[in-house]
């Protein structure tokens, strides 16, 4: 039904009714704007690779064929708008330490999902999520909040799907690495109170 | 990791992440957007186009075209018959394979042609002076 409805609004867009396009940034700057903040880590930045990502589409609408999903099309857009931004921010994320992280407690890994208290679980698993770098953090929210596909992903990113479901399965162990650290670090701060 | 703590990892993920609310822009972002978005429409309206488009331009060559194969086939009101003289000259008439040019032309259409011609480009950049003038504003 949104995709029609897109599709729809797609099309007065294109007729010259610009206005209407306004409903389309409605609609998707939340999601563009979070997918910008998780690649970019600044608020600022991100508004404006969000802000830029939305004027590349307007632009560029006539060659949007409707082969995939607006959404997916319009992510793409703005993922390659993020790699620009990081490009000329020459921003250094915080790779190295994940990395590190991770090749040096690789065989901690025990069942976590049990001990997570409801209440602790969202703020913890954010705290991992913004750990991680900013195009795992962005498959991550594509694959678990947007629910899109392997090859959705893969045409958003422009690598195979099986890259993506290689990289997504590391991703998964480097988050159960981050989130058995966070908790067994809450015990200890529970346990002295 | 094996099979069933994956599947409860995957499982706690998407569970925790569809609850987490989206971050959300500045509020008058879709404002910013579609400012900028009506900048660039308004500037490409604003964008220069010749003032004979190539369309009239076309138009313009076709009927001169046109008027010169009629005054080549037609008989004026002279017999001056010059053009089949120069074509005789230059020997390019027995390249037209017996084509006759009995072409006469009035010398009130020459000096009307002439004028029309001059006051036609005197006019156009007139008019082109006029519109640059008016847009620098």
């Amino acid at each position: 039904m949104k995709n029609t409805d897109d599709q729809h609004i797609i099309d007065l867009v294109k007729k010259g009714h610009i206005q209407s396009y306004s409903i389309l940034v409605d609609r998707y700057k939340n999601m563009i704007y979070s997918l910008c903040f998780k690649m970019i880590k600044n608020k600022e930045e991100a508004e404006e690779a969000a802000q830029d990502s939305f004027i590349k589409a307007f632009k560029n609408i006539d060659k949007f064929k409707n082969e995939s999903k607006f959404s997916t099309w319009l992510y793409k857009v703005a993922y390659n708008t993020c790699l620009d931004s990081l490009k000329k921010i020459n921003k250094t994320q915080h790779v190295e330490l994940v990395e590190s992280y991770a090749s040096n407690h690789y065989k901690r890994e025990d069942s976590i999902a049990g001990f997570l208290a409801d209440d602790l679980q969202e703020q913890i698993i954010q705290n991992c999520l913004s750990q991680l770098p900013g195009d795992e953090n962005l498959i991550i929210t594509l694959f678990y909040f947007e629910e899109l596909s392997i090859e959705e992903i893969s045409e958003i990113i422009n690598l195979k799907p099986n890259n993506i479901k290689v990289k997504l399965h590391r991703i998964r162990k480097k988050l159960a690495l981050l989130l058995k650290d966070k908790l067994e670090s809450n015990y200890e701060y529970l346990r002295k109170l | 990791m094996n099979t069933s703590e994956n599947y409860n990892l995957d499982d706690l993920l998407r569970k925790s992440i569809k609850k987490t609310p989206l971050t959300e822009p500045s509020a008058n972002f879709t404002t910013d957007v579609m400012r900028q978005i009506n900048s660039l429409s308004i500037s490409k309206s604003t964008k220069y186009e010749p003032l004979i488009s190539i369309k009239t331009w076309l138009f313009i060559v076709v009927s001169i075209s046109v008027l010169i194969a009629l005054i080549l086939y037609s008989q004026g009101y002279e017999n001056s018959n010059w053009i089949s003289l120069i074509l005789t000259k230059s020997n390019i008439n027995s390249i037209l394979l017996g084509l006759s040019f009995k072409f006469t032309l009035s010398r009130i259409f020459v000096y009307g042609f002439i004028c029309f011609a001059l006051m036609f480009f005197i006019q156009i950049s007139m008019i082109k002076y006029y519109f640059d003038k008016s847009l620098r504003h």
